[in-house]
């Protein structure tokens, strides 16, 4: 009698001890999410971590060895039709999503929103299972200014967090693929979308949206990770009453349509509960007279509380932006000491080609320095970090003479203003949505530049002259190619040193910077460029230690994993987004470019 | 005996194959087809529809609204509007694209107001 209950005890205590530890394993709790630094085997975040480093601290990569890389495997992730009708039409889908890689399985989505779980364990793609949301291929891409694209999925618990394009979010289980539950939450409707990974907070899956180029009004909003009942939303744009309203000075209600969408995965610090998020431009981009004031919180970097979304702080970086020079970019957190004191800061490369340091417990600016070759929309930036030549007298701004496009005395619906302006960065940026890297070794901040200059024009737009679903632009960008004002766009890699704000080093590229950057442990920096190359840099000279020529494009950010004790790169290369559709201009021989949807992944 | 049978239908049906790619490879006058495959070149700025408007491709014109007559329609297709910012398609497209690409145009889009 006691032999069998000590067995049957000791049969307890060991399915107790393994059962426990496989739980732990496959769980992602807030612990590990909180802590991501120490399973660098893993890449759990989107964004490398809550703080948006993109650094992997695994080491068996570095400067001695990785002139020996070389292809591992491949997967061909399909889903490169096109789709949309109009206003617009998509040739083909391209990939600019960021692997997630948790215990040798690794998740991936095609820019229709397909999510595919491989087994990487044995150094190749074993496909395990594969969720296609069946997106209309003609319904969400017609107001999808900037391609057909998912950024990746989130992991929380067992399950599988994604967004699809046509506004759902969704959570799948992480074993089999099944659907837990999906929710309908932008309204395509009115042309919001999702292009964006969601993020992971406590219970909540976190998502911004998309489509400030169709008069839609901003927003982030926070969906119960086990069911997806909404729990909070907040306008990026104050509504009546609330404050930063007073900046927006028409009497037509130009705040519904004004643009501040929030379209790339924001930054959460778990000590002080924020989520800090960047907003797009406002809308409509370019007839800047359309919506006088300063067009709070578009073109901004702001802070809600995790629990709730409130308002904490936001700071603006291009007031009445007529330029289309979005804030969406990534938040980089940096605890350290910046000029001789410790403080907490957000650190974000903007399109307007200023990068910034704040200090994320009150939005304060600590440091804002320029990082492209070429800027002439403002002589610079005062001790505040606001542009030098803001007029707070006026409530349209023009900025430095010539740059914008303006109205000039036209005012009937429709026609072209007679203010043409050239402006450099370009509207692309300085720095689009692909992704910076920080290297906490170096302590420098690694941003994909795009070296540029459009010219625009102003397309007077007045009350009532929106459509849903329709384009909300007043005005366009172009380039002509022969003018040396406004023609060849090229890009870099550009270093910057945290502790001072100051250049560090260049990179620079025949094309612009549409991939991302990784940095590493092991000394190294890594990119895809547009003409297809995956490159590997020293992290502190940027020198070239390794490429590796893929043929296609590259739109998407490199990251590291490590499975079976070998350290992989990987990279998905996919030819897509804005670039191919609206910009070759700038870059002719990029319109030869071949469109391709595969997953990259590299070893010794 | 039915092994030699099994063989002449063997070689009936690869002949069957290659007769069938010699009819593939005669030379064909460009048709409509081609232009319509060919004006997702066009239709990222002038729209499906053709009527232009915004982007941020720019501000392509109306092509239903378009007075070119076909040699116009060609040259603009070939050269682009360099200061207006259409580019030119010479360097991605033959003159045998170009043309059936114009004729497109003028049989889809010229003349032809949009039916709301």
């Amino acid at each position: 009698m006691t032999n069998k209950i000590f067995r049957l005890f000791l049969t307890l205590m060991l399915f107790l001890m393994f059962g426990a530890a496989n739980s732990i394993a496959g769980d992602v709790n807030q612990a590990r999410l909180n802590d991501s630094e120490n399973e660098p085997q893993n890449w759990i975040h989107h964004h490398g971590n809550y703080e948006a480093h993109r650094f992997s601290g695994l080491t068996d990569i570095n400067k001695s060895n990785v002139a020996d890389l070389k292809v591992a495997f491949t997967y061909a992730m399909g889903d490169i039709q096109g789709g949309g009708t109009a206003p617009i039409v998509f040739p083909f889908s391209g990939l600019e999503g960021t692997p997630i890689v948790e215990d040798g399985y690794m998740y991936v989505t095609t820019g229709w929103g397909r999510v595919t779980k491989l087994d990487v364990r044995g150094g190749k793609a074993v496909p395990l299972w594969s969720h296609n949301p069946e997106a209309d291929k003609d319904y969400a891409p017609s107001v999808t200014c900037c391609g057909i694209n998912n950024r990746g999925v989130a992991l929380h618990g067992e399950k599988v967090v994604f967004k699809v394009i046509d506004g759902r979010m969704g959570a799948l289980d992480k074993h089999d693929g099944s659907m837990i539950w999906e929710k309908q939450i932008a309204d395509v409707g009115i042309a919001e979308v999702f292009t964006g990974a969601p993020l992971i907070v406590k219970n909540l899956a976190v998502t911004g949206m998309a489509g400030a180029e169709f008069g839609v009004r901003g927003w982030i909003a926070a969906h119960n990770v086990d069911n997806g009942d909404q729990v909070w939303k907040t306008y990026t744009i104050p509504g009546p009453g609330e404050p930063g309203h007073e900046t927006w000075k028409d009497d037509y209600d130009a705040y519904k349509l004004g643009g501040g969408t929030t379209w790339v995965t924001g930054s959460y610090d778990p000590q002080l509960n924020i989520i800090v998020w960047g907003t797009a431009n406002p809308g409509p981009d370019w007839d800047n007279a359309a919506r006088p004031g300063d067009n709070l919180w578009t073109d901004s970097t702001i802070a809600v509380d995790a629990d709730t979304g409130k308002f904490l702080w936001g700071f603006q970086h291009t007031p009445n932006d007529p330029y289309d020079y979005d804030s969406i970019a990534e938040n980089t957190f940096v605890d350290g000491s910046i000029n001789g004191q410790y403080v907490r800061s957000t650190i974000h490369a903007n399109r307007n080609g200023f990068v910034y340091a704040l200090d994320r417990t009150n939005g304060e600016p600590i440091w804002c320095t320029q990082f492209v070759k070429k800027l002439t929309w403002t002589a610079g930036l005062d001790e505040n970090c606001r542009p030098v030549d803001y007029n707070p007298n006026v409530d349209v701004q023009t900025y430095a003479p010539g740059s914008a496009a303006g109205r000039g005395g036209v005012t009937e619906s429709g026609a072209r203003g007679a203010i043409e302006g050239i402006s450099c960065p370009a509207h692309t940026g300085g720095k689009n949505w692909p992704p910076t890297a920080y290297s906490p070794h170096t302590g420098l901040y690694y941003i994909p530049v795009i070296e540029s200059c459009n010219k625009a024009f102003a397309g007077i737009v007045n009350p009532g002259d929106w459509k849903p679903r329709e384009w909300y632009l007043g005005g366009a960008p172009y380039f002509t190619f022969d003018d040396p004002a406004s023609g060849r766009i090229t890009g870099s890699v550009t270093s910057i040193d945290i502790s001072t704000g100051t250049v560090r080093g260049k990179w620079e590229t025949k094309f612009p910077m549409l991939g991302g950057i990784l940095a590493t442990g092991g000394g190294l920096v890594f990119t895809g460029t547009a003409d297809g190359s995956v490159v590997a840099l020293d992290d502190e000279t940027l020198q070239e230690l390794w490429r590796f020529e893929t043929g296609s494009a590259i739109n998407a950010p490199p990251m590291s994993y490590e499975a079976g004790g070998k350290q992989y790169i990987a990279i998905e290369v996919g030819l897509g987004g804005a670039w191919p559709q609206w910009f070759t201009d700038s870059t002719p021989e990029l319109k030869s470019a071949v469109p391709s949807n595969v997953l990259y992944v590299f070893a010794l | 005996m039915y092994k030699i049978l099994v063989f002449f239908f063997f070689i009936f049906f690869i002949s069957g194959n290659s007769i069938a790619q010699d009819i593939g490879t005669t030379t064909v006058a460009p048709s409509r087809a081609d232009g319509k495959a060919l004006y997702i070149h066009c239709a990222r700025c002038h729209k499906p529809t053709g009527i232009g408007g915004p982007s941020y491709g720019g501000y392509a014109a109306n092509l239903r609204e378009t007075m070119l007559d076909h040699e116009e329609l060609v040259m603009v297709i070939t050269e682009g509007r360099r200061t207006l910012g259409m580019p030119e398609f010479k360097s991605s497209l033959s003159k045998r694209e170009i043309s059936a690409l114009a004729t497109f145009i003028e049989d889809e889009f010229k003349g032809k107001p949009l039916e709301e």
